[in-house]
């Protein structure tokens, strides 16, 4: 019988605009509810979080030790709201602390539930995820506009028309493994296809392309609508983000990797971020058609394809807070 | 892999980097948090300037191919010298018998006549094919003074060729373009002998007024195709903490914050298990820091070569 506290509160939060109500009342059965005093860390930055809260009642802020700031409360976060999911997802410490503003309610999931859920309702766990990455397609959103201020403010070089020129004449070719000289055999025992069983992997590679692409050959462009998923096999891709025909670089993304755009869970968002070759590589790509096909009819290869897509969501916000640190810290030093 | 450690600022006691905090240099030779596949045991060096020492342009230098957390002397040492400029390395090599573990091959590297010196982290591969092509672009008096067998030995001996003088009168300016300059060999030697294998180059550079760092593959993502994908193929990591002082301040060590930078830590990984404070290098980096006027300034700029 689930509280019905929590099933009020559940029905108020994102996840219940991705889920039916057979879903929620799976999702409610294990979930806690827990309360926090005004005061109380609810996360403590340098500790890795051991499940997901959810904020239904109450306010908590966010604050943070970092190198220009011995601390700063960065925002505040209210009802519907994420903690720990970060930590959680990345297996890093936290870089912030969470504390509770006044008397707060969080329902909490579990890391052990979610990794239940993964095993055994794989479609919960992906709408879980679904409403979380949302959040995070916002939140890029948001510190996107704090770097372009920095960018309009910084002296840094634009790339030459001849540059830009080249670039844009070169395009990913597809090829084939006998061609490419890869093995597949060895590729399915590599990272992420390791996680998939011999059935799902074999299926996951007949939706996906090989594509060889030069350095500099720009993979997803800025401001692109249509969502594309990529597999690094060799090589590297340099995300960055553009504005005004400047570039300044975000991370790059080695082999084993998945890494996509943001309109793979976020409809409406297209950050100013590219993804460019910063080597000669060979990537494995998943279409729009292909993702909507497995999203469809293959639950539980969607289920572990869709924690990756969220993974690399998260590590672009992860970069895209660096890039904005590290850019106030070049501003210091002009 | 290797660990360096780079620091330059207000007078340190070189224990407070090398054996407390948390994540310590030392202990990365046994323990390292990142790469940890392979640990740091071929050897220890450390060279540190101090302007109250005899000839102060000219560093004090330490090395052992020992293990580092047994070295009393070591200990004994770092807890007595305070200097303001400091370039220590750790050397981590492949676990086989063809390695060379011997006093020659411990890094930072500094010839004789000059107050330049190198560390790095990473590895060039098939450098014995390139290593008779990479000659050439070496003047004669710092090719006779390799005596070692690593790759790293030979890239410094590039780096001091590429400078128009080896103590002293060069720039920053020269500093850079003589860093871009050997990047750029190296690559003309790789393409000539056909290498197009991960190699990793993390170097650091100093004389003492100046900190230099680069993160940077050639070839990043590719290695032989018979070879299954290893998952030692990370991209070497490469951070930086700076603020007034480093020391121990509210029961951790860190660098206190001011509006004045005054010292500056560049590193393999942070010294503290929380890096908060810490940042990390993007890829295809070069660092340069160096005191103007008791302020760290800092020139960071793309490797593209």
């Amino acid at each position: 019988m689930v509280d019905q506290t929590i099933k009020q509160a559940i029905s108020e939060t994102l996840l219940s605009a991705y889920m039916n109500s057979s879903e929620l009342e799976i999702l409610m059965s294990h979930v806690a509810l827990v309360s926090f005093s005004a005061g109380d860390v609810i996360l403590q930055q340098g500790q890795y979080s051991e499940g997901i809260h959810i904020i239904i009642d109450g306010h908590a802020f966010i604050s943070a030790r970092t190198l220009e700031f011995e601390k700063s409360d960065i925002a505040t976060l209210a009802k519907g709201d994420f903690i720990g999911e970060i930590s959680l997802l990345l297996n890093e410490a936290s870089n912030a602390s969470i504390i509770a503003n006044s008397d707060t309610q969080c329902l909490f999931i579990s890391r052990v539930y979610l990794d239940f859920l993964a095993a055994f309702f794989p479609m919960i766990k992906s709408k879980t995820l679904l409403a979380i990455a949302n959040k995070i397609c916002l939140r890029i959103i948001d510190s996107q506009n704090k770097i372009i201020n920095y960018m309009e403010m910084s002296d840094m070089a634009a790339p030459s028309i001849l540059n830009r020129v080249i670039t844009s004449l070169k395009n990913p070719g597809t090829t084939t493994f006998e061609e490419a000289n890869v093995d597949v055999n060895k590729l399915k025992l590599r990272n992420p296809f390791s996680l998939f069983d011999q059935q799902e992997r074999d299926e996951l590679l007949k939706h996906m392309t090989l594509e060889k692409a030069a350095k500099n050959c720009v993979l997803i462009k800025e401001n692109q609508e249509v969502p594309v998923c990529y597999v690094v096999i060799y090589g590297g891709v340099q995300s960055s983000m553009v504005h005004n025909n400047r570039i300044t670089k975000l991370s790059v993304i080695g082999p084993n990797t998945l890494f996509c755009n943001t309109r793979c869970v976020h409809k409406d968002t297209s950050p100013k971020i590219n993804f460019t070759t910063c080597e000669h590589s060979l990537l494995l790509k998943l279409t729009e058609s292909d993702l909507n096909l497995l999203e469809k009819e293959q639950a539980k290869i969607w289920a572990r394809l869709f924690d990756m897509i969220c993974k690399s969501l998260v590590s672009l916000e992860r970069s895209v807070q660096k890039l904005n640190i590290r850019l106030n810290i070049e501003l210091y030093n002009r | 892999m290797c660990r360096i450690l780079a620091y330059l600022g207000k007078p340190v006691i070189v224990d407070d980097l090398l054996y407390q905090p948390d994540n310590s240099f030392i202990k990365q030779s046994y323990h390292p948090k990142y790469m940890s596949h392979l640990l740091n045991l071929a050897g220890f060096g450390m060279v540190a300037w101090d302007p109250g020492s005899y000839n102060p342009a000219h560093p004090f230098i330490y090395k052992t191919p020992h293990l580092p957390f047994y070295d009393e002397n070591l200990r004994g040492l770092t807890k007595k010298i305070n200097p303001h400029c400091i370039l220590a390395h750790l050397r981590g090599v492949s676990y086989t018998e063809k390695q060379v573990i011997s006093i020659q091959n411990v890094h930072p590297f500094i010839f004789d006549n000059t107050n330049i010196a190198l560390a790095h982290n990473g590895a060039l591969m098939n450098f014995d094919m390139m290593k008779y092509q990479l000659a050439e672009y070496i003047k004669p008096q710092y090719l006779k003074d390799i005596r070692g067998t690593t790759d790293s030995e030979w890239i410094y001996a590039i780096l001091l060729s590429k400078l128009p003088s080896p103590v002293e009168s060069y720039t920053i300016e020269d500093i850079r373009v003589a860093i871009i300059e050997t990047l750029k060999v190296l690559q003309t030697v790789r393409h000539k002998c056909n290498i197009a294998i991960n190699s990793p180059v993390n170097l650091f550079i100093s004389n003492g007024k100046f900190i230099a760092a680069t993160r940077y593959v050639f070839d990043y993502g590719w290695q032989p195709s018979s070879s299954l994908m290893s998952a030692h193929l990370t991209y070497h990591s490469l951070w930086y903490t700076y603020g007034e002082s480093y020391g121990f301040y509210d029961n951790e060590y860190r660098m206190k914050n001011s509006k004045i930078k005054s010292s500056i830590i560049i590193s393999s990984e942070p010294l503290t298990s929380d890096t908060a404070t810490w940042i990390s290098v993007p890829e295809y980096t070069l660092v340069i820091a160096n005191l103007e006027g008791g302020e760290v300034k800092i020139i960071s700029q793309d490797i593209n070569i």
